[in-house]
């Protein structure tokens, strides 16, 4: 075994190429020895370079800090799965991508996330987060208006819906909050006094928890009423209102005149969205707005904001890397708002595939990590966590809602991510810090670690009793064989890679006085599903 | 520590918004200390005992009775007892109740002008009626923070028998870490399997196994993912818990170290259980405890449903109260009982309700106990017809700030929270209309001459 293994990552770094050599320790080593040096590259090799890469690369090049090599595809696979659509590769869909020869396989999985099922729940979760969509307190959206809310953000993920159409179409949006969803924006507010409403848009669509008080006047026409259909409500603008102030001077120095007897939120709406570029290059751009839900989208794929925390933007705050944040806005700008064709750019990005990896002192490591030199690692989000759970056992918990009226019956077999009701939910997804939607804060999700987590993982009779019942499980036994085969697939199917002959050679003799293979399942999954590389993300 | 959540969005405005821009993570800081203030080793109180009636118990049907108003208030319960306390006569089938009521006080009047029960319970368990700027934690998960009793149990702070009832996330800003452990499971059964620490399916020596598998399982990984902080934690973590799931604490757990007898005594249903259960956690010294009984909201066949739960009530909740004032506990634990708001006195006879109740949060009743603050006492009063509160309102944050008093935190205290800086442990306490005072009438050193048993 050879004492080290080096990797070559040449990164053209603007105009000056440079070369880093990068000693692995010997774990990595291993790593590598056991099929992965395919993919630990020497260079980006079959397109041209990533622009993200070329930004990052300057900045790392000046501050003297060398990037983490790229992932296995194991854990590429892995993370990107989890990423785009909240669930872990199958362990059938692990070993089919670890032996694909197609030089392209990763944008080819890439694409193909992108274009699934799972992909369009997984913004809904997101998005459902952002706009607070609950039934209950504090957003009291109600059921039906849940439903509703959900279908029309459904509909706009599913079409790729541009962004600055989508955020005018919930700021105009007039009518009852059954036949015209979006209006649900406007009563998911907990309180619906301009001010606070003009507040909550200016963090939602500007990252700014700041209270701008020129914004409060577009919103002072907004009404609500009630119909003689139960918890039928009607959002809309009493255009006999006149606002406080007629003539607003905006953050970026233009002046909006209000006119009597118009909808004051229009003039807020083309304001806040700027015009669509479409190779205009005169066309007007709200750079704040493009850039702040850009860095999301970057925060969303690599787990940390160029302005960090994504919705904490002021002058103080800057971005880490300024350069890489305005082209991402660019690209943003002039595919027409394209989340989707933003996305790919990042994830296509030597960036995104990095390894987590990365041995340094922690100054340094700081640093790296806000210039992006390598990959985070993130414990499992709340229902990424418990729909592994759920999928591996292939037994799925039920959820009802039984208050408020009327009651929610979700079907047999629902993944958690898919509930679309912030008030529907379980002990488990609270436990591991599911958002309560009170605010619109991506900070609101916690996935930070906590005991009471770890107790849960080790002795839930719920997760335990999961695991007995498994018929999935038991078909998984009967259909490897043998138990090492038995042993490979847990290990494909729980973190996505085959396991080293190190860990069979350790684990075996623990495993070996269970004398029934379903049992010995059991345990081992059981274990894994405690295990470090289980429940983070890396 | 985790308090940077939960900042319902709402007037961040002038102050507030110049503190957005810093945001302070420290640790809690008292402010000025009001006379009436125990210092915490001083407390009267070192657990709280919440029994929730979940859905929200008719008032009139329990501890506030109006029998002179016949069948249009009281309904079918029309012969209220005499309790051994002269001033204070109860719903005719809380009978062990009434034997003990020199052991706590009722308090009448009870008030928070919420008929929904998400927004019930959230005041309730928070004391916060500002509707809305952020998202308070439950009292039992700001005791939990504060820890003024510094416990430093295996078992967590705040423990849930058997499931929370809250529709609001008790953490609220201070996270999922403080809310309560849910013990889900069935005390009443043989065997009461307690979510996260007792596993009828795992015995010790099963446990020792999974250590070490688990152990042998991580450590192999090393170098496929990074021994960073946060894994460290974990396994540090996973090292304490194996700690408590092979220790005696779940002991504490296992109803059968009681004799046949105290079962009984305390029924042998689920609430009853949950009661044992509770004193026996008290026993250990778990700063929080609830017991959620649910089932109260009775908008249709109110009586029959009253008839077949005040009975269960009775039993268990009397048997506590009596079992911790046996044990010398009830001097250090406060028993409160009441739901998210009382119901409607006026019995709905028509259909679909055909003799129900609906929600009612004008004036509804508590029973508090133990723990500083005297017994035998009953707290301001209602109306003729019960609807609304005649003498001595008490909010949701007076009750919550009497037992903070109690347990040596002072309610007025301030705590940091991330986002905004130093917020009040208790906004309600400093609004207009959302509190009226402090229950220092019930605080034992406030009392005239001690109270003995009639």
């Amino acid at each position: 075994m050879p004492k080290f293994v080096t990797a070559f990552l040449i990164l053209l770094a603007a105009l000056l190429s440079y070369v880093t050599i990068i000693e692995q320790d010997s774990d990595i080593q291993v790593a590598a020895k056991e099929g992965h040096q395919a993919t630990i590259s020497k260079t980006a090799p079959h397109h041209q370079r990533n622009p993200i890469d070329i930004a990052i690369g300057a900045e790392l090049a000046q501050r003297g800090l060398s990037p983490a090599p790229r992932c296995d595809d194991a854990t590429f696979a892995r993370r990107v799965t989890l990423i785009l659509t909240g669930q872990l590769p199958s362990w059938q869909q692990a070993e089919a991508f670890a032996k694909s020869k197609s030089p392209s396989k990763r944008e080819q999985l890439i694409d193909q996330l992108l274009a699934s099922p799972d992909y369009i729940d997984y913004q809904v979760l997101k998005w459902g987060d952002l706009l607070r969509v609950k039934s209950e307190f504090p957003s009291n959206i109600w059921p039906n208006g849940v439903q509703a809310y959900n279908r029309w953000i459904r509909e706009q993920m599913m079409v790729n819906r541009p962004y600055e159409e989508m955020v005018y179409e919930l700021l105009v949006s007039t009518g009852s909050n059954f036949r015209s969803p979006a209006v649900n924006f406007y009563r998911a507010f907990q309180n619906r006094a301009p001010q606070q409403i003009a507040d909550n848009i200016n963090l939602l669509f500007l990252g700014s928890r700041n209270s701008n008080s020129s914004f409060a006047p577009f919103f002072e026409q907004l009404r609500y009423k009630g119909s003689r259909e139960w918890k039928e409500e009607i959002v809309y603008a009493d255009l006999d209102i006149i606002c406080s102030n007629s003539l607003i001077q905006m953050p970026d120095g233009q002046q909006i005149k209000l006119r009597a007897g118009q909808d004051a939120r229009r003039n807020f709406a083309v304001w806040l969205v700027g015009e669509r570029a479409k190779g205009d290059a005169k066309a007007r751009i709200n750079h704040p707005f493009a850039s702040c839900m850009s860095n999301r989208i970057w925060y969303w794929l690599m787990g940390r904001g160029i302005v960090h925390p994504v919705d904490d933007r002021h002058q103080d705050n800057p971005a880490s890397n300024p350069e890489l944040l305005s082209l991402l806005e660019q690209h943003f700008v002039s595919s027409g708002y394209d989340s989707k064709a933003l996305m790919r750019l990042i994830l296509t990005s030597e960036a995104f595939s990095r390894s987590s990896l990365y041995p340094a002192k922690p100054a340094e490591k700081a640093s790296a990590a806000a210039q992006f030199a390598y990959y985070p690692t993130t414990r499992l989000t709340a229902e990424q966590l418990i729909d592994a759970i759920a999928e591996i056992s292939g037994i799925f918990d039920r959820y009802i809602s039984m208050v408020p009226e009327p009651y929610s019956y979700f079907p047999d077999g629902i993944r958690s991510s898919q509930l679309g009701d912030g008030s529907v939910s379980s002990p488990a997804l609270e436990l591991f810090g599911r958002p309560s939607r009170d605010s619109s804060m991506e900070s609101e999700r916690d996935n930070s670690i906590n005991s009471k987590q770890v107790l849960y993982l080790l002795n839930s009779a719920s997760i335990l009793d999961k695991l007995k019942r498994s018929q999935r499980i038991a078909a998984m036994v009967k259909e490897a064989g043998s138990r090492p085969e038995l042993i490979r697939r847990i290990y494909l199917m729980m973190l996505g890679r085959n396991p080293r002959d190190r860990e069979i050679e350790r684990i075996s003799p623990l495993l070996a006085p269970i004398e029934e293979d379903g049992a010995m399942a059991q345990q081992l999954i059981w274990a894994l599903l405690n295990s470090p590389e289980f429940l983070f993300n890396h | 520590m985790n308090i940077s959540r939960r900042q319902a969005l709402g007037t961040l405005s002038g102050l507030a918004a110049s503190l957005l821009i810093r945001p302070p993570l420290l640790a809690a800081s008292p402010a000025p200390t009001p006379k009436t203030q125990p210092a915490p080793s001083e407390a009267t109180g070192k657990t709280v005992i919440l029994v929730f009636l979940a859905g929200g118990p008719s008032h009139t049907d329990t501890f506030d009775p109006k029998p002179e108003k016949g069948r249009s208030i009281a309904g079918n319960y029309l012969k209220p007892i005499q309790t051994n306390n002269p001033n204070l006569r109860i719903n005719e089938k809380l009978q062990h109740l009434a034997k003990i009521a020199d052991k706590y006080s009722i308090i009448r009047s009870m008030t928070h002008n919420s008929n929904a029960h998400e927004i019930g319970q959230y005041v309730i368990y928070t004391g916060d009626m500002t509707k809305g700027k952020i998202v308070y934690p439950s009292f039992g998960a700001m005791i939990s923070y504060l820890n003024p009793m510094d416990y430093k149990g295996k078992l967590p702070p705040y423990i849930c028998i058997t499931k929370s009832a809250t529709r609001f996330n008790e953490g609220g800003f201070l996270g999922s870490l403080y809310k309560p452990l849910d013990t889900l499971g069935k005390p009443e059964s043989d065997f009461f399997e307690v979510e996260g620490i007792i596993n009828r399916a795992v015995s010790s020596e099963d446990m020792l196994d999974k250590q070490q598998l688990l152990s042998a399982v991580s450590t192999e990984q090393h170098g496929m993912i990074e021994l960073n902080e946060e894994q460290q934690l974990l396994e540090k973590m996973q090292k304490e818990n194996f700690d408590l799931l092979l220790g005696e604490s779940r002991e504490i757990f296992n109803l059968k170290n009681e004799d046949q007898a105290t079962r009984e005594r305390y029924g042998l249903n689920n609430f009853g259980q949950s009661c044992l259960v509770a004193r026996r956690l008290a026993e250990h010294g778990t700063p929080v405890i609830s017991v959620v009984y649910n089932g109260w909201d009775t908008h249709k066949e109110h009586f029959k449903r009253m008839d077949q739960r005040l009975g269960t009530l009775d039993q268990g909740l009397a048997a506590l109260i009596s079992d911790l004032d046996k044990r010398k506990l009830l001097d250090q634990t406060i028993v409160l009982c009441g739901g998210e708001f009382g119901r409607s006195p006026q019995v709905m006879y028509d259909p679909p309700w055909n003799g129900g109740r609906g929600h009612y949060g004008d004036a509804f009743s508590y029973l508090i106990a133990g723990g500083g603050f005297a017994g035998g006492k009953v707290i301001g009063s209602t109306n003729a017809t019960s609807e609304q509160v005649a003498t001595r309102p008490v909010y949701p944050a007076d009750l919550i700030g009497s037992v903070y008093n109690r347990m040596g935190i002072d309610p007025m205290m301030r705590v940091a929270h991330n986002i905004l800086g130093d917020i009040p442990i208790l906004p309600s306490l400093l609004e207009p209309g959302q509190h009226s005072s402090l229950l220092e009438e019930l605080y034992i050193e406030n009392q005239d001459k001690p109270l003995h048993n009639a």
